[in-house]
């Protein structure tokens, strides 16, 4: 017994050792993964240019590696696709939109790992080496706008930049064609208030200085500098094709043309242009027009009908992108505009009767209606705009309801609507406000101040109203005495009600449901009614 | 692959019948009666001084006897393990360690094994097991193209037994789906300082050089001998470096017997 238990053990023993003998197969070369690149570059001309191509890398496989892992983080990158073939993968990476990055250096990381099995029966994985691919995208920032794009020759004035980035890298500099800005404050990423010197009748490119931005800045901005009218007063007619006029729906004056706009009977737009006197009247049809309004750049007029939104051009009144108005309920139909600094058009909605709509917002160089959520639905609303199209008041209701209904404003700069202090029911009369929005008239009779405190009253029997662009006067035309009044909103108010400090009677009777347009020098009013027009240099 | 209709499944079902329907039969001193046991086990991966994954899972088996001196066993696990990537430091702006990728895998083990033993002098065995690993990110195994690995693995072992120490040898090949084989060599120094407490001490891998690794088992008396403690360090020592921490606990039902005795009698 003792014997066969040795021999068991010998057994074993010589089992064991010509177990030890087999080789193995588990290898200890030495092996990695490489890559044919570990630096990626991406560049957009701004934020508004369209996305950069992918590009494509190369990584050969650890040999010994069973598995492979290709993972990514960081703005920069969209997504990374991959496909092998044998140990050797090709890696796509594509970029993130521009849009949705805005203006900056973004990076992103690839990471290409092999990973080999780390034991014998590979249910354990140890990672290789890791190749690591650094991307960089590199957006410069982007001026969009001006506002108002149009200025007055030989003054001094400020505006509004609108752009992208602004605060991504530092802005040390902004000109009006070769004119520095004489001061500017970088507001947000998105706004720069700068003022301009006194300047010569041209067009000037507006541009920011930013040293460190990665790349050349686009500017698709232009500050139009033109005289300041000389129109002498005068009426002009309606032409036989649209008379008898029974409705203005608005009336605007396009500064850099020298030419008034007015949508007149619900479908057609009428231009006069001046060319040392004012010429016959083109016309454009549009069905069911409820408003006009220039876009921020003054490249398009919009026109805004019931079921749609056409962009027009302002020169030749030739019809353009036609925009169709979002899924409206019944009876609900689109009413009126204003544009804004950001490029958008604040729209409002309408119904017969009365009843709470919705509000959007229309893009006018990618034209498309969005709703943002701050969007109110209100009651019949009625937008007006600063020229410099940082706020829109939006007043609602009628002097039928019985309790007063919230006046809201859209902020360009936070692109937000909000509701107001004041409450009030609107009447036929719209918002006016001066260039800058410092002081806001609702109702006709009403004036607050920026922060809608309010200041004090213009007569009761006014029926249009345009606020001067430097805020120093307001010109009513006054039902009772027939003709254009002046008031001092500089001055204070005696008795609630601010001074009246000029008259003058309109070159004619522009007669009933009158429109006012202002020249952007404050010196002309436009009058529209329904028998005529009236140019009519501004009271003192 | 769908593990559930594989043909390593359908081989597990059958040689699970057949070896457990023998054991019935069987006065077997390979093992002294069937016993189970139900672990879990931790553990994290490192690579180059930082953590490169963490392993966590559950597994258990059965071990029974068939006839004298040849004795089985089964086996399954589960493991969920989550890979890192050896993503830099990341300091910038636009990447902060939440947005870190991590790439997860799970991976299934079943495995049977028939042997010989003798408690007194040692026991060799054979052994046959299938794994399949799944990954949940953006990764492929380069053999199949796919999220999915299987693997086959055979092995065969032997042991002899000292009084209070074991010498082990182990030798495995594990075929890859679609790819080739890895074969490995273990050998296995085992301590038994008292009854319930196991050092070890292996080196594994090519020449028994790549890889090396120390473990220690403890089965507290105070428990009744119904579990036991774990714990390994192995270190890696391969062109990739990599070392690997684990602790486990083991549950077994019933066979409330020392260390020594389990080791050599019952699994």
């Amino acid at each position: 017994m003792r014997f066969v238990t040795s021999a068991r053990r010998v057994s074993a023993l010589l089992f064991v050792a010509v177990l030890s003998a087999c080789g193995s197969g588990d290898g200890s070369q030495q092996s990695s993964t490489s890559i044919s690149t570990n630096d990626v570059s991406f560049s957009a001309a701004s934020p508004d240019a369209s996305t950069p191509p992918a590009q494509i890398l190369t990584a050969t496989i650890d040999p010994e590696a069973i598995y492979v892992a290709v993972l990514h983080n960081g703005a920069a990158i969209a997504s990374v696709t991959y496909s092998l073939s044998g140990d050797t993968a090709q890696i796509v990476v594509d970029p993130a939109s521009p849009g949705g990055l805005g203006a900056g250096v973004f990076t992103g990381t690839i990471t290409v790992v092999g990973y080999r099995c780390a034991d014998p029966a590979c249910s354990r994985l140890v990672s290789g080496n890791s190749q690591i691919v650094n991307v960089v995208y590199q957006i410069p920032p982007v001026v969009r706008f001006v506002a108002p794009y149009v200025g007055v020759a030989a003054t001094a004035d400020t505006a509004v930049i609108r752009g992208q980035g602004f605060q991504k890298f530092t802005v040390e500099g902004v000109t009006f064609g070769a004119t520095a800005a004489t001061t500017f404050t970088v507001v947000s990423d998105t706004e720069i208030r700068a003022s301009y010197p006194a300047l010569a009748v041209e067009t000037y490119p507006v541009r920011i200085q930013a040293p460190s931005s990665p790349g050349a800045i686009t500017s698709l901005a232009n500050l139009v500098i033109v005289a300041a009218p000389a129109y002498v007063a005068t009426t002009l007619v309606y032409p036989a094709a649209v008379s008898p006029v029974s409705q203005i729906q608005a009336l605007r004056y396009d500064a850099e043309r020298q030419a008034l706009l007015v949508a007149v009977n619900g479908g057609q737009i009428l231009r006069y242009a001046y060319a040392g006197a004012w010429g016959a009247p083109t016309t454009a049809a549009v069905g069911s027009l409820s408003d006009i309004a220039l876009s921020t750049d003054g490249q398009q007029l919009l026109a805004l009908a019931q079921t749609a939104l056409t962009q027009i051009d302002p020169a030749t009144l030739a019809a353009g992108t036609v925009t169709p108005a979002p899924a409206l309920a019944a009876d609900v139909f689109l009413k009126n505009l204003a544009v804004a600094n950001d490029g958008n058009a604040v729209v409002t909605t309408g119904y017969n009767g009365s009843s709470n709509t919705q509000t959007y917002l229309y893009a006018t160089r990618s034209p498309a209606f969005s709703q943002p959520a701050t969007a109110p639905s209100m009651d019949n609303s009625t937008p007006g705009g600063s020229a410099d199209g940082s706020s829109i008041v939006l007043a609602q209701g009628s002097p039928a309801l019985a309790s007063a209904t919230g006046v809201y404003r859209y902020l360009a700069a936070s692109q937000t609507f909000s509701v107001t202090g004041v409450s009030l029911n609107q009447n036929s009369i719209a918002p006016a406000l001066d260039r800058a929005a410092t002081r806001i008239v609702l109702n006709g009779t009403n004036v607050y101040d920026a922060g809608y405190n309010f200041l004090g009253t213009l007569p009761s029997t006014t029926l249009a109203v345009v606020v001067k662009p430097d805020a120093t006067r307001a010109y009513t035309f006054d039902s009772a005495a027939s003709q254009v009044l002046s008031f001092d909103l500089t001055a204070s108010p005696a008795g609630g009600a601010f001074p009246q400090v000029g008259a003058t009677a309109p070159a004619g009777d522009p007669g009933t449901g009158v429109r006012m347009a202002i020249s952007p020098d404050g010196g002309t009013l436009f009058l529209a009614g329904n028998n005529q027009i009236a140019v009519q240099p501004a009271p003192p | 692959m769908n593990a559930k209709n594989s043909p390593a499944k359908r081989f597990f079902l059958a040689v699970s019948l057949l070896l457990y329907g023998a054991h019935a039969l069987a006065d077997s001193s390979a093992v002294q009666a069937t016993n189970f046991q139900l672990g879990f086990a931790s553990g994290d991966t490192y690579v180059s001084g930082s953590r490169d994954s963490n392993t966590y899972g559950i597994n258990g088996s059965v071990t029974f006897p068939l006839l004298a001196y040849l004795g089985g066993s089964l086996s399954g696990a589960y493991a969920h393990t989550n890979l890192a990537a050896n993503f830099p430091s990341e300091t910038g702006t636009s990447t902060s360690a939440s947005a870190r990728p991590l790439c997860s895998v799970d991976r299934d083990d079943l495995a049977a094994g028939l042997f010989v033993r003798d408690p007194t002098i040692g026991r060799v065995g054979i052994g046959y097991g299938a794994g399949r690993t799944q990954s949940h990110c953006d990764a492929t195994f380069l053999s199949t193209g796919t999220d999915t690995l299987e693997t086959r693995n055979y092995a065969a072992d032997a042991a002899y037994y000292f009084s209070k120490a074991t010498l082990a040898i182990a030798r495995t090949r594990t075929r890859l789906e679609a790819g080739g084989d890895l074969n490995s060599s273990t050998l296995t120094a085992s301590w038994y300082p008292t009854n319930n407490a196991r050092a070890t001490l292996s080196a594994g891998g090519l020449d028994f050089k790549n890889t090396y690794s120390l473990g220690l088992d403890y089965q507290p008396e105070f428990l009744d001998n119904s579990l036991s403690l774990l714990f390994a360090y192995t270190a890696r020592q391969q062109a990739i470096e990599a070392r690997f921490l684990t602790i486990g606990l083991s549950y077994y039902f019933d066979k409330r017997v020392d260390l020594i005795t389990r080791d050599r009698q019952y699994r």
